[in-house]
């Protein structure tokens, strides 16, 4: 069992022979991901990293058909196009990395990923990780942050964050305290996200390796909120520990988007309070803190 | 970004969509001639509830409309800063007014049309008349089943929406007159992050809230799109009277540990963020404007365990930016960081920064982020007995 990414996935990175591109494709290769090509309009005929550069994604496929994923790594203002060819090639999963895409492009590619069964994470996802496969930058070169369970049969928690930074900074807490990850991910702090807290329930609810959830999110709209919904709709039975930050944030004046665009201070809706309220009522655990969030798995899971 | 009503309006005039004829005033000067019938005098601020505030005044003559504006250009508002124009708009009589929103919605991740029948003053209050209509952004909208009538204008707010890369479109009250629906009030905020397609984009620089940006948060937004590389500065909060400079990476890291000073009854003097491995010289740019607050007695430098952030690089450039400030006599600097090349990095703040000037504690991936706080306070109580001053 896997979340999103497995050990069969074949991965593409559109952008390969940018800086962020190169970073990327070294630490997948090094954490055991196969990456069949790359795609950098210009460059097709290259090789680098012994990755085959292609013009065009259509090229890519026609060569590697086995490709099931795209890591797309281009500046915010190539996103849609870059997404959209993949999405009209139907690459079932298309993971971006960018921050700072404007909300229109991330909306038309989410329109048309979900008329072709497209899966999209991110935009400002910094990636996936589980103990088959890596997806993204997540893990900052060094495979030392996470511990995965032991075997097929253990299982560890999944950590979903808005923050890349804060998916990688809990992971690396987690395994000091000698807990397990089963899927780690930061989703994007943006206004509009491809999957979000909620999206990932039905997989994590299969998924035996995954015992409980860790959630970290902020203020700003209702993502925390429909994950509580989706909690109680889907009666997802594993325990769920969540941190909400935003003390500081609601301090801010109105309209100002605080570290993430997403995290926007409203007075009416998605504030810190109504966040925690909503999850409360379903059932999640709030934690104080990523240390108090150890504590808390620790008490409801043995692992 | 948030546009006054006045820039807003601007955009609808270009989609045909009607509103009171009006003039804009950045001092008090010839009134225009429709004031004769009376007028609505507006500052035109960006934050809401400005009839609350008295920052919208109607009135029946020429020497109240004048008055009015004189009273205006020498208030302020909401934030304290002062009113530079006054919108005087035509009074239009009305039968009916409605509310009518283009934005986006996080619940259904799509472009939403949100309509309300009582729309006016108050709206704030009545959330629950909304009807909500879910748009496509790939094709104007060619039914509005709440109210048909509306059907031309919400196409024409989907116009203004998507071609300039608008968050919000807001009209409220849009009103029926006997020659047609009138916008008498409208608020637009396009979205920062498309400005790379938006050259006329005059109001680039504008704080993406309500509030005016200071001298010193625009400073360091120009240092941040200085270059493509990462965000250094873009978010900038000052906090006068503060005492704890912060510079602080990512977005969820910097949430947790402001939420942390604010628990702790730390004082800061700025919040900043730097991420997405941003060049040394960026970094050293923010950390030299950071170290030049008046009143500092300690610099924080935390984030999370970076991904792709080279710590190694950006280090180099807070090492950079503390040298060439006026900083010194062990001044106490704490950094908590991890990521990629944080050892190296580590080793490089030792050698370089001269323990005479700093007193650097440095917290790697393995002391809790939060911890980085209670090392400040004890940072912050050595400099207090050492110089005899009291920490704030």
């Amino acid at each position: 069992m896997s979340v999103i990414i497995s050990n069969k996935t074949v991965y593409m990175i559109q952008g390969l022979t940018g800086k962020e591109g190169l970073r990327a494709a070294e630490w997948m290769i090094k954490a055991g991901a196969v990456i069949a090509a790359g795609v950098t309009p210009g460059k097709g005929g290259q090789e680098v990293l012994g990755i085959p550069v292609y013009e065009t994604v259509i090229e890519a496929l026609v060569q590697h058909p086995e490709i099931s994923a795209t890591s797309v790594y281009v500046p915010p203002a190539f996103v849609k196009s870059a997404a959209l060819e993949a999405i009209s090639a139907k690459i079932s999963l298309v993971h971006i990395i960018a921050e700072n895409v404007p909300t229109l492009d991330t909306v038309e590619i989410l329109e048309k990923a979900s008329a072709q069964d497209v899966r999209v994470v991110g935009p400002s996802s910094v990636g996936i990780l589980t103990p088959q496969s890596v997806v993204g930058s997540l893990g900052g070169g060094s495979l030392d942050t996470f511990l995965f369970p032991e075997n097929k049969d253990a299982q560890g928690i999944a950590i979903i964050s808005k923050s890349g930074g804060m998916a990688n900074t809990m992971a690396d807490v987690c395994t000091q305290a000698g807990i397990p990850q089963s899927f780690v991910t930061g989703v994007g702090g943006d206004r509009i996200i491809g999957t979000t807290f909620a999206d990932l329930l039905p997989d994590l609810s299969e998924d035996s390796a995954t015992a409980a959830v860790v959630i970290i999110g902020e203020i700003g709209g209702s993502y925390e909120e429909d994950f509580a919904q989706a909690i109680v709709d889907q009666k997802f039975k594993k325990p769920v520990i969540a941190y909400i930050s935003g003390i500081f944030a609601e301090t801010l004046p109105t309209g100002v988007a605080f570290g993430h665009a997403g995290a926007i201070v409203n007075a009416l809706v998605g504030t810190r309070e109504t966040k925690i309220a909503r999850l409360r009522e379903a059932g999640v655990i709030i934690a104080d803190d990523p240390q108090d969030i150890v504590k808390k798995v620790q008490s409801v899971v043995q692992l | 970004m948030l546009l006054t009503e006045h820039e807003a309006k601007a955009l609808l005039i270009t989609q045909n969509i009607s509103v009171p004829a009006s003039t804009l005033l950045e001092n008090v000067g010839r009134l225009p001639d429709f004031q004769k019938m009376g007028s609505v005098v507006k500052a035109q601020v960006l934050h809401g509830n400005r009839a609350l505030l008295h920052l919208v005044q109607v009135t029946t003559t020429a020497e109240e409309t004048l008055s009015e504006c004189t009273k205006m250009f020498n208030a302020t508002d909401y934030y304290g800063d002062p009113i530079e124009q006054v919108l005087i708009e035509e009074k239009i009589t009305f039968s009916e007014e409605v509310y009518l929103s283009l934005s986006y919605d996080t619940h259904v991740r799509r472009l939403v049309c949100s309509y309300s029948s009582e729309g006016g003053v108050g709206m704030d209050n009545r959330g629950d008349s909304l009807e909500m209509v879910e748009l496509s952004v790939l094709s104007e909208p060619t039914h509005f089943s709440p109210a048909p009538e509306l059907l031309e204008i919400v196409q024409k707010l989907w116009r203004v929406f998507t071609q300039n890369d608008a968050v919000l479109v807001e009209i409220n009250p849009l009103v029926q007159t006997r020659s047609g629906f009138v916008c008498l009030d409208a608020k637009i905020e396009l979205e920062d992050a498309a400005r790379f397609r938006h050259v006329d984009w005059k109001q680039v620089q504008r704080a993406a809230g309500e509030k005016k940006r200071t001298k010193l948060e625009q400073a360091a937004l120009s240092i941040s799109r200085s270059d493509h590389r990462g965000v250094a500065g873009e978010s900038f909060f000052e906090f006068p009277g503060g005492t704890i400079g912060i510079l602080a990476s990512g977005g969820g890291a910097s949430a947790l540990v402001m939420d942390g000073l604010i628990q702790s009854g730390l004082n800061p003097a700025n919040y900043t963020e730097y991420s997405g491995n941003p060049t040394a010289p960026k970094v050293q740019k923010l950390t030299e404007l950071v170290a030049g607050i008046e009143g500092l007695e300690a610099i924080l430098v935390v984030g999370s365990t970076a991904n792709f952030t080279d710590i190694y690089e950006t280090l180099s450039g807070v090492v950079a930016g503390l040298l060439s400030s006026k900083l010194s006599d062990q001044f106490p600097i704490v950094i908590r960081r991890g990521g990629p090349r944080w050892e190296e990095a580590f080793s490089f703040v030792r050698e370089t920064l001269p323990q005479d000037r700093f007193m650097v504690s440095l917290l790697g991936p393995d002391v809790p982020i939060l911890d980085s706080l209670s090392v400040l306070k004890v940072a912050l109580a050595k400099r207090a007995k050492r110089t005899g001053k009291e920490s704030h």
